[in-house]
């Protein structure tokens, strides 16, 4: 997976590369925002990594130009403000994630696999998180490249809590969703299905998480 | 010595425009109602002056020269209409050549006639009344005869009252009007400036947008424009102070970034031995940035900065949840049971400030509850009252010290693993930006912390999504 690094501070850049480069990405980087416009058109990449404070264009600019040429690479923003008026213009202009410096690699890593992750299901209509695979268009599920028997709820389930990574996902809503395409479900009735999910993917790399009081969330471990 | 000068109440422009302007007007009215009368009652006393002369040739008529001697040829019944008048009391005297009185009353002296002035008439006083009299001095062939004739004047005095009378009322309607049209037309003409000062006081706090111009007179542009400057400054320097510290925080936090990156990158790489020295340099790392982080924070919603922030509705509850994992990975990484209970909380406010204050709380009860304890955050609202709570089950804050900790850089124990001492700072600051009061309760388990923060009831119910 190819990643643009769009970065001025070399210390960072360097650091933030090597990082990446040790998660299994290939980086290449750019520390103005002029190269990476050009670069962004010629080369595909799965994802840009861009930093706000950039010299002379900014990157909330960049993002702007981007979405303007109709290039849809997923974008996430590094900024030093941890200030929603920066994240929300961001987010408006096409950004896809945000991370306020300074940040952990590990969780760099795992918003740039969730964005890599949302983007790639929509196009290649397949999920993965640890040693699960979904298969959107047969509606098959495997872990550990073993065939995971799911029931309907289960399925559905697990193909939200995986799409919303590293988010979570509200109890409620997921109550609310399920019960679209059959009879009502209870926020009490999703427990007993997450409780199964959580016995059935067992072993394959993954933990779904309760967060009491609101939902769940999907970690690879 | 300490002069004991109180401060006179500033007088209002409207009342030292109505004090100039009543006065001098009061008196000029009060001037040309004089004179008005003065016009009015002219013609009339000059009727009268002339039936009074006409009295005196009608009795000059009436002088004969005969056998040498000048006589008055006066029947009672001609004295008698002389002397008739339905008012007023009429006296004559006509006096020869050497003082000789030839008729009437002798204390009735003539004037003296001056040439042209024929007759003379003049004010005077006879027998203690008013009277008003006329001396027609004519040349007989017996020689000078002057005629006098006289009446008091209460026929005079009577229609100087009617006149008066009927010029008093519209003159006092005239005065009346005109104050009132002064009065009106000081307070339409200072409308603009009321209409200035409502809008200024009416002004969120830190709205520095430029004051209307619009019918704003000419006389106070200079005001207006005075303030505007002050605003201007205001303004730029408040964007000044935002340019500043967002550039700090670009430039404090991403080396610190770096750093933290390559710290991160060089535990992985060392062998066993060394990850100790390296695990606590990273952990200064993160301190140092966490610190940044919270200062730049609070430099952000200090006062001070004089912050151009636009509130607008913000859910508490949703704030909450769409934070929530970020929050989580904290208390995993500390074996801590952190729950929600998010129910929708709308206030008027700013999200990101908001944010900061509910990460500082949570941090807080984070580092102070120890392993396996349990932090519930809930939102919603109660009694009208809209409120985000944090309770914990930790060791609780001991009574004596809870006034302390809203202070900055003030830590309940100063052991190095400690936050900074700004994050409960930092709550108190956003607290106070959004006019909410913190209250420290006593948690359900007996030990423990509960902040709660209460906000206002918003003043515009138009906050309902």
């Amino acid at each position: 997976m190819r990643i643009l690094l769009v970065e001025d501070d070399t210390l960072l850049a360097d650091s933030i590369r090597e990082g990446l480069e040790n998660g299994g990405f290939a980086v290449d980087h750019l520390n103005a925002a002029e190269p990476a416009i050009s670069a962004l058109g010629l080369t595909h990449y799965d994802l840009a990594i861009v930093d706000i404070g950039l010299p002379g264009i900014s990157g909330l600019e960049l993002i702007r130009l981007l979405r303007q040429r109709n290039i849809q690479v997923p974008v996430l923003i590094l900024t030093a403000r941890d200030a929603l008026d920066d994240r929300i213009s961001g987010l408006d202009l096409g950004a896809d994630d945000y991370m306020v410096k300074p940040f952990q690699l590990p969780e760099l890593l795992a918003r740039l696999r969730a964005l890599i992750r949302r983007s790639r299901s929509s196009a290649s209509s397949e999920l993965s998180a640890g040693a699960v695979r979904l298969d959107l268009a047969r509606r098959v599920a495997t872990g550990n490249h073993k065939l995971l028997d799911l029931t309907g709820r289960e399925w559905e389930i697990l193909q939200q809590l995986m799409l919303a990574m590293p988010n979570v996902v509200n109890k409620q809503k997921m109550a609310e969703s399920l019960s679209e395409w059959e009879n009502e479900i209870t926020a009490n009735a999703v427990e007993i299905y997450i409780s199964r999910l959580r016995h059935k993917v067992q072993g394959c790399g993954i933990e779904i998480r309760t967060i009491r009081g609101i939902g769940y969330r999907l970690d690879e471990i | 010595m300490k002069s004991e000068q109180t401060p006179q109440p500033p007088g209002t422009l409207r009342r030292r425009l109505l004090v100039l302007l009543v006065f001098p007007m009061a008196s000029l009215l009060i001037l040309s109602l004089a004179f008005d009368y003065r016009i009015a009652f002219e013609p009339a006393a000059d009727a009268y002056d002339h039936a009074l002369a006409d009295d005196a040739f009608a009795l000059a008529g009436r002088i004969r020269y005969l056998d040498s001697r000048l006589q008055v040829d006066l029947p009672a019944a001609a004295e008698a209409f002389l002397r008739t008048d339905r008012s007023d009391q009429e006296f004559l005297s006509i006096y020869g050549p050497g003082e000789q009185l030839l008729a009437g009353e002798a204390d009735l002296r003539p004037d003296l006639v001056a040439r042209g002035k024929n007759p003379a008439l003049s004010d005077g006083e006879f027998r203690g009344q008013k009277i008003r009299k006329a001396t027609y001095r004519l040349e007989t062939a017996g020689g000078p005869v002057t005629v006098t004739v006289a009446e008091t004047t209460h026929k005079r005095e009577r229609a100087g009252s009617k006149i008066l009378a009927a010029m008093l009322l519209p003159n006092i309607l005239l005065i009346i009007g005109t104050l009132a049209l002064v009065y009106l037309g000081i307070r339409r003409g200072l409308a603009p400036l009321t209409e200035l000062s409502k809008e200024i006081s009416q002004r969120a706090p830190h709205d520095l947008s430029p004051l209307p111009q619009r019918d704003v007179p000419a006389e106070a542009q200079p005001l207006v424009r005075a303030m505007d400057g002050l605003i201007d400054d205001l303004r730029s320097a408040s964007a000044a102070q935002q340019a500043f510290l967002a550039n700090a925080a670009h430039q404090l936090k991403t080396p610190l970034a770096g750093l933290q990156a390559q710290l991160e990158l060089h535990l992985q790489e060392l062998p066993a031995t060394y990850t100790q020295r390296a695990q606590r340099l990273l952990e200064g790392t993160r301190r140092l940035g966490h610190l940044t982080h919270q200062l730049l924070a609070l430099a952000r919603s200090g006062p001070e900065a004089n912050l151009v922030q636009e509130k607008r509705p913000v859910d508490l509850g949703k704030l909450l949840e769409s934070n929530a994992s970020t929050w989580f990975d904290q208390a995993l990484a500390r074996h801590i049971d952190l729950g929600f209970d998010a129910q929708t909380a709308v206030i008027s406010g700013s999200e990101w400030m908001l944010r900061e204050m509910l990460a500082n709380l949570i941090d807080n009860a984070l580092r102070y509850t120890p392993e396996g304890g349990s932090i519930t955050v809930r939102s919603g609202v109660d009694h009208e009252q809209t409120y985000v709570e944090v309770e914990d089950n930790g060791p609780g804050i001991p009574p004596d010290l809870k006034h302390h900790i809203f202070e900055r850089f003030y830590r309940i124990n100063e052991t190095a693993s400690e936050g900074s001492g700004l994050g409960l700072a930092i709550v108190k600051e956003v607290a106070d930006r959004h006019q909410a009061s913190i209250e420290l309760a006593s948690p359900s388990s007996k030990t423990g912390t509960l902040i709660r923060i209460l906000f206002p009831p918003p003043k515009h119910s138009a906050i309902s999504q």
